[in-house]
């Protein structure tokens, strides 16, 4: 991923089909980014078990 | 005749059954209310004027014929305007909803409101999509706060918030992602209940954060929620995440009390670093209400408490994105600018990201359990907000901060959580304080509620704006 933000942000912005957001607001949501990426990134510090998976899938429920 | 301290669902119910007033008269002197403030405060979107006062003259023909369905029997409601009705479409306070959502009518938790005899008053006003911020740019209202109309009333249950507080419904629902319940109880004086995830089926709501979302009570006082839950509560097939539990009583269980009863005041430095001097002490203060009722209170650093808080801010946003992609990208102008610009982060989290914020949050959440097992811990408390109601313009940084929400990590551990009202800051804007327990333990929240309530009379205080145009 490019580590200028707003390349990053227009990238991610086009692959989700968000391509009328204005140039004036792709600034702002770079400038929001790098604490955005921050703020995720200390969750990868934190040490979690192999088993605690994101959903509890239960076999035989609708 | 309205009581000097304005009524309660308590005291217009007992008013009711001993012939000292109608619904319709009830109906009638909150229309007039909201006549008199709707436009200083922005509370409604929608008022059922006609339909109310029809409801209100049921109710009273079904109590005078002896039929009681219970405490809610004709007593006003607002109902958030993300929640559907029969009367008439849902707008979220936004132009991107189709008028079409909701067209099914009564979600379950209006319909058990309906069926217990309340009078459905209108829909309330919030921020587009429960999220954002109040934009002056749509043809919206702005929701204020009636202790100072040039502050905000919070959200994003903010008509349901400050109606209650202003006298214009005596309770109503809200929804709650990270906070959007008890944020507008705290910041206009009320009481606010977050159920435990899972209590009160969601269906009819328009999402935000889907695992996060809740909809709550709100009112003047933990016996008004307690009323009001125990009508919501109750495992609906329309919400899978509905877990089916024993029908409770919640205002039978209010009178337990405190006495032996062990309190973890939160110490993690985001809350009180994120809190101003007057909101401490007011803490200080209802603590010591508390261990004087008989309640043991100690210090508690919550373990993963910054992860608990932030995870609900970013999931929700990656979660309400996966709601309005296809809205978001065919009509970006239409949404307002606060709300696309939150909507549009969570394009910028990955799927790797949002599971491992989940994993952390099985994890914090189990962490918090052990702990409080291990320290025999009944039920946590903090402020629910670091400062009073935000000025709508110029507000200081640290007032405005989501640091100084501390209401985001119970949507994330689902926990039960109650705001009460704990006093007013040098400002004379009401504080909060939040009281937070373990999974379907809400009715030692309340109760917990309940007894400060009864030990002091903060919750009945009335904003001078109100009691001005009201008396």
């Amino acid at each position: 991923m490019n580590e200028d933000p707003e390349t990053t942000v227009s990238v991610l912005l086009d692959a989700a089909g968000l391509h009328a957001v204005p140039d004036a607001e792709r600034q702002r949501l770079a400038e929001l980014y790098p604490a955005l990426r921050r703020t995720v990134d200390r969750f990868y510090d934190i040490d979690v078990a192999d088993g605690v998976t994101a959903a509890v899938l239960r076999a035989g429920e609708r | 005749m309205t009581p000097p301290d304005g009524w309660t669902i308590a005291s217009a119910a007992e008013a009711l059954r001993a012939g000292e007033t109608t619904s319709v008269a009830l109906v009638t002197d909150l229309h007039a209310a909201a006549d008199a403030l709707d436009d200083r405060l922005g509370t409604w979107l929608d008022r059922y004027t006609e339909s109310s006062l029809a409801r209100a003259a049921e109710a009273d023909a079904e109590l005078a014929a002896g039929t009681d369905r219970g405490p809610l029997h004709g007593i006003p409601l607002g109902i958030k305007d993300i929640l559907s009705t029969d009367e008439g479409p849902t707008t979220a306070q936004s132009l991107v909803l189709d008028p079409a959502w909701g067209a099914g009518g009564d979600g379950p938790v209006v319909s058990r409101l309906r069926d217990a005899g309340a009078v459905l008053m209108g829909k309330t006003s919030t921020m587009e999509f429960a999220i954002g911020r109040p934009d002056a740019s749509k043809p919206f209202p702005i929701p204020r706060c009636p202790w100072d109309p040039d502050r905000w009333a919070g959200g994003s249950s903010s008509g349901t918030g400050n109606g209650v507080a202003s006298g214009q419904i005596l309770g109503g629902l809200g929804t709650d992602t990270g906070g959007s319940v008890r944020l507008p109880a705290s910041y206009n004086g009320i009481t606010g209940h977050k159920p435990t995830f899972g209590l009160v089926p969601k269906s009819g709501c328009v999402p935000l954060g889907l695992s996060y979302d809740h909809i709550g009570p709100m009112a003047r006082s933990a016996w008004d929620c307690a009323a009001m839950l125990s009508v919501m509560a109750g495992a609906d097939p329309s919400d899978r995440t509905t877990v089916e539990r024993p029908a409770t009583d919640y205002v039978a269980a209010l009178d337990r009390g405190v006495d032996g009863l062990r309190i973890g005041v939160v110490a993690n430095d985001r809350v009180t670093a994120n809190s101003g001097p007057a909101t401490l002490a007011a803490l200080g203060g209802a603590v010591d209400v508390l261990t004087g009722s008989g309640a043991i209170a100690e210090e508690l650093v919550v373990p993963l408490y910054d992860e608990l808080s932030t995870a609900a801010f970013v999931a929700l946003q990656a979660e309400a994105y996966a709601w309005h992609r296809p809205t978001l990208a065919e009509r970006w102008d239409d949404y307002g600018r606060p709300t696309r610009l939150v909507l549009a982060q969570g394009a910028l989290i990955n799927a790797g990201d949002l599971v491992q914020i989940e994993r952390v949050r099985h994890v914090a959440r189990a962490g918090l359990l052990d702990l409080l097992d291990e320290r025999g811990v009944d039920v946590l408390v903090s402020p629910t907000t670091g400062y009073g109601a935000a000025p709508l313009s110029g507000a200081a940084t640290e007032v405005i901060s989501t640091k100084a929400l501390h209401t985001p990590a119970w949507n994330t551990t689902g926990f039960p959580a109650l705001s009460v009202p704990m006093g007013l800051d040098d400002d004379g804007l009401p504080l909060g304080l939040q009281i937070v327990g373990r999974p379907f333990a809400d009715d030692l929240v309340l109760a917990v509620g309940h007894a400060y309530q009864q030990s002091t009379d903060h919750h009945l205080a009335r904003p001078p704006l109100v009691a001005g145009a009201t008396s």
